[in-house]
């Protein structure tokens, strides 16, 4: 269907003037410059003119400008940044060529620049020159008719106003409260989208199509820089703690979903009821269930918002926010991750089992015949090949260290501990032997091979020499190396400790390895500087 | 000029229309209801239970990730690896029984394979067998490809090229204690991206552009590809290593270029041409600032060319874009 057979279906419903088809008449004409920059045309235009060289290309040329100090003469600099903006609201007026299309770009990015970097000459502090950028990009959606540029002018205005928070040091909950006002506006504008799109004019696209990328950068960025006793830059989707404030900022984001379950009844009065109801409920649970993570709940808002309005790009973006999320989260030390491990299994128990009741409540036709036992048994058959691979490498794992634990040696390296996190398998301390530093020359070592160590009264390990293949003398030990760069490794560089240790883990001055005959270890635990174990010990021999 | 009604009605011109004046709110909300706008009970149900399945899932096995990292001491070390290979176990047997044709029995045979992470980085835990992750990684991507033949879900292979990236990486880093734009951790970074970007044009060729597991391929593969044009440029010196990865990095969009004009694909000749400007960029760049040693005067020169970079390309995408909506 095309526009044009869509406007003559809505005349003939009596919901559209006949005159908007008629070039000829006021409306037709508002029509046609309503649709001018979009039709197939425009939008190859726009997407020809809007490239990322002409971008940088605007952003050098403002750079050289004021590194030419025309802006150290304050009028001179906001004439010249006023003049580009003008020059772009002209070349917006009318149908536009390529290189019209792109000077707009360019004698918009140079006006900005120039404006802000003539301001910042008389502006003493980041705050104020904040509020200079939102009002810069507020008179540029208001001055330069392109949508385009009005879309990434909102962007940019919104980043100023969360840079402006950040500088105002408004703290986690501030920050919670601009995601959720940021989230209302967002919903608003597309749950109320026909009379505001009225009300706003040429507004409301640049609004309704950016603000949902910008609340994405509350949602998820800043998390991995929390960190216990309080941050004050810290965001409020990763208070450790149930707050007040955490609980009302995700009881704001499930009030905002729910109104969005409302209109789609409205939309779709089938879908009261029942599946209302269950919406709710759904909704509700996880609020309760994640009081500390409305960043979770501000994600399922933009999902929902997402299907409301048949928009791909909302869903893909709550998507992400909800994956981006998990990502920071993991590296957020505001809460436990045991608690965390709680609320995300509680979450994802509570999503699988409403899909089940989906399944079973919801009026729609299902295959009646139950599944044949064969074709069970043959995705069982390839699935249980898949396991066996599965639980064999773990399962070789762990039978060739338990040989190590039951034959081994226990020999102390002397180390220097620092603590990371690590990928996938928590906190950890990097471990450094001091055994290693006295290697001579390793740059001759062969990439693998064992080192010969003694030991003496208390177990801590002496270096003798290189494997050679000479057999060993009394009391000596293998201990094997493998290279890794120009690094000397022993096999047992971190050791990973339960949640909480970290502290106690400080004085530890030694690692404790179960060695075996063939130089294999194994690192049991540490110990600190008058050879005592520390932490829980997970291998007593 | 085209006739601005000829176009389908797709959102952002019925947004105009709303906006302009043309539609009022009843019409508008008409309009979106004639253009399938507003969502079915049938595509709510779809869209519900796809999400819950899939986010449930995910979330199921961060979740476990987030258990295995807390490193909890109250089971003893064998108990929490026999409670992580029966959580594997369940979730594995669970798809099969479900059934690989419906998504539930699809998702829960991925959560066995993602579940095998958590149950080798428990083991790595117990016997503290390394915060090196990239074995690790390998032993998940292999078994993660063993699934996805298994349940022959894409997001399962999808999975599966990620972790095998992420493998090259933690492997150049952890294994080689290299760094991807030095040899010898240059050589497996160019061998993994070649890999990428023939897998990502041979599913193109076989499969068409909307292959996800090509898409991604592609994303990955032109990335660093890209990556390593551009570092190949900028270094000083040009070693060995170097003028590989900028032989790679021109040989790719030439590919792209080729492929795109004989199989008519638009989307591949966009790829090359950026790819092209892109690293023209760099090379301009090195010269201004590096060899001419141009300072504030750089700036201009840079601006300019950018400039008309940018317009030449704007040129190349209206002549080449194809324009069958225009003709509707």
């Amino acid at each position: 269907m095309s526009t044009r057979r869509l406007l003559e279906q809505l005349a003939r419903e009596g919901l559209v003037d006949r005159d908007a088809l008629d070039e000829a008449t006021p409306l037709g004409q508002r029509t046609r410059d309503a649709l001018a920059g979009l039709t197939g045309e425009g939008l190859r235009l726009q997407q020809a003119g809007a490239s990322v060289s002409v971008w940088l290309g605007a952003l050098l040329l403002a750079i050289f400008l004021v590194q030419m100090e025309i802006t150290a003469v304050v009028p001179v600099g906001l004439a010249f940044g006023a003049a580009g903006l003008g020059l772009a609201a002209v070349l917006a007026r009318g149908p536009a060529t390529l290189l019209e299309l792109q000077l707009r770009w360019i004698a918009t990015i140079g006006g900005q620049v120039l404006i802000l970097a003539s301001l910042g000459e008389v502006i003493g502090d980041d705050e104020s020159l904040c509020v200079a950028a939102l009002v810069v990009q507020a008179i540029t959606v208001w001055l330069v008719r392109d949508l385009a540029i009005g879309v990434v002018s909102v962007l940019v205005g919104a980043g100023a106003l969360l840079v402006l928070a950040a500088e105002l040091h408004v703290g986690p909950f501030g920050h919670g409260l601009l995601a959720l006002f940021l989230g209302t506006c967002i919903c608003g504008l597309w749950v109320l989208q026909a009379p505001l799109a009225a009300r706003l004019g040429r507004l409301w696209q640049p609004l309704a199509y950016a603000l949902p990328l910008a609340v994405w950068a509350p949602i998820t960025i800043g998390a991995g820089s929390r960190r216990e006793g309080g941050d004050p830059g810290g965001l409020p989707m990763f208070l450790g703690t149930w707050a007040a404030d955490a609980v009302l900022l995700s009881a704001g984001w499930a009030a905002l979903s729910t109104w969005l379950i409302v209109q789609a009844g409205r939309e779709r009065p089938e879908l009261r009821g029942g599946a209302q109801r269950a919406a709710y409920a759904g909704i509700g649970l996880t609020a309760l269930l994640g009081l500390d993570t409305p960043g979770l709940s501000a994600g399922l808002t933009l999902l929902i918002l997402g299907q409301l309005r048949a928009s791909l790009n909302l869903r893909l973006l709550g998507l992400t926010a909800v994956g981006s999320f998990l990502f920071f989260w993991y590296y957020e030390h505001g809460s436990t991750l045991l608690s965390k491990s709680i609320v995300a299994v509680s979450h994802g128990a509570l999503f699988l089992l409403l899909a089940g009741l989906l399944r079973r409540k919801a009026a729609r036709p299902r295959k009646a015949q139950a599944r044949p036992l064969a074709a069970r048994i043959a995705d069982l058959r390839w699935l249980s090949l898949a396991l066996a691979l599965g639980l064999a490498i773990p399962g070789y794992v762990v039978v060739q260290k338990e040989r190590v634990l039951s034959s081994g040696e226990t020999v102390l390296l002397r180390l220097a501990p620092v603590d990371p996190r690590s990928l996938m398998q928590g906190d950890y301390m990097e471990l450094r032997y001091a055994l290693v530093s006295e290697l001579p020359d390793v740059e001759r070592l062969a990439p693998r091979g064992a080192l010969i160590v003694t030991r003496d009264v208390d177990d801590v390990a002496r270096f003798v020499r290189v494997d050679d293949g000479r057999p060993l003398a009394p009391g000596e030990l293998r201990l094997r190396y493998a290279k890794r760069g120009r690094e000397v490794s022993l096999g047992a560089e971190t050791f990973l400790f339960p949640e909480g240790e970290g502290r106690t883990l400080e004085a530890a001055r030694y690692g404790e390895l179960a060695v075996a005959e063939a130089g294999d270890s194994v690192l049991i635990g540490l110990r600190d500087e008058a050879r005592r174990p520390l932490g829980t010990r997970l291998h007593d021999r | 000029m085209s006739d601005p009604l000829a176009g389908p009605p797709i959102a952002v011109r019925l947004h105009a229309l709303a906006s302009a004046g043309v539609l009022d709110p009843a019409a508008f909300e008409r309009a979106r209801e004639l253009v399938g706008g507003t969502p079915t009970v049938d595509a709510w149900y779809r869209f519900a239970r796809f999400h819950l399945i899939i986010l449930g899932t995910v979330l199921a096995v961060a979740g476990a990730i987030f258990f295995v990292a807390a490193n909890w001491d109250v089971f003893t070390p064998h108990a929490r690896i026999g409670l992580a290979a029966a959580a594997m176990a369940a979730a594995t047997l669970a798809g099969g029984w479900i059934g690989l044709d419906k998504l539930s029995g699809r998702a829960a045979g991925l959560a066995g394979g993602l579940l095998f992470g958590p149950l080798l980085a428990l083991v790595g835990q117990v016997y503290q067998t390394g915060a090196d992750a990239f074995e690790l990684f390998l032993a998940w991507a292999v078994v993660l490809a063993g699934y996805a033949l298994a349940t022959r879900f894409v997001g399962a292979w999808i999975t599966a090229l990620l972790l095998a990236v992420i493998t090259i990486y933690l492997w150049i880093g952890q294994a080689l204690g290299s760094h991807p734009f030095d040899t010898p951790g240059l050589w497996g970074s160019l061998a993994g991206a070649a890999a990428l970007s023939a897998l990502a044009l041979h599913r193109r060729v076989h499969r068409g552009p909307s292959d996800a597991i090509g898409l991604v391929a592609l994303t990955l593969g032109w990335c660093i590809t890209f990556a390593h044009g551009a570092v190949a440029i900028s270094i000083d010196g040009w070693p060995f290593g170097q003028v590989i990865a900028l032989l790679l990095a021109l040989a790719l969009p030439a590919v792209l270029l080729q492929l795109g004009r004989r199989l008519d694909d638009f989307g591949l000749e966009r790829l090359a041409v950026a790819h092209l400007f892109g690293l023209l960029t760099v090379a301009e760049g090195k010269l201004v600032f590096d060899v001419l040693d141009a300072e504030i005067g750089g700036l201009l020169i840079m601006g300019l060319l950018l400039s008309v970079q940018g317009y030449v390309g704007g040129e190349w995408f209206r002549a080449r874009r194809p324009r069958e909506e225009d003709v509707s």
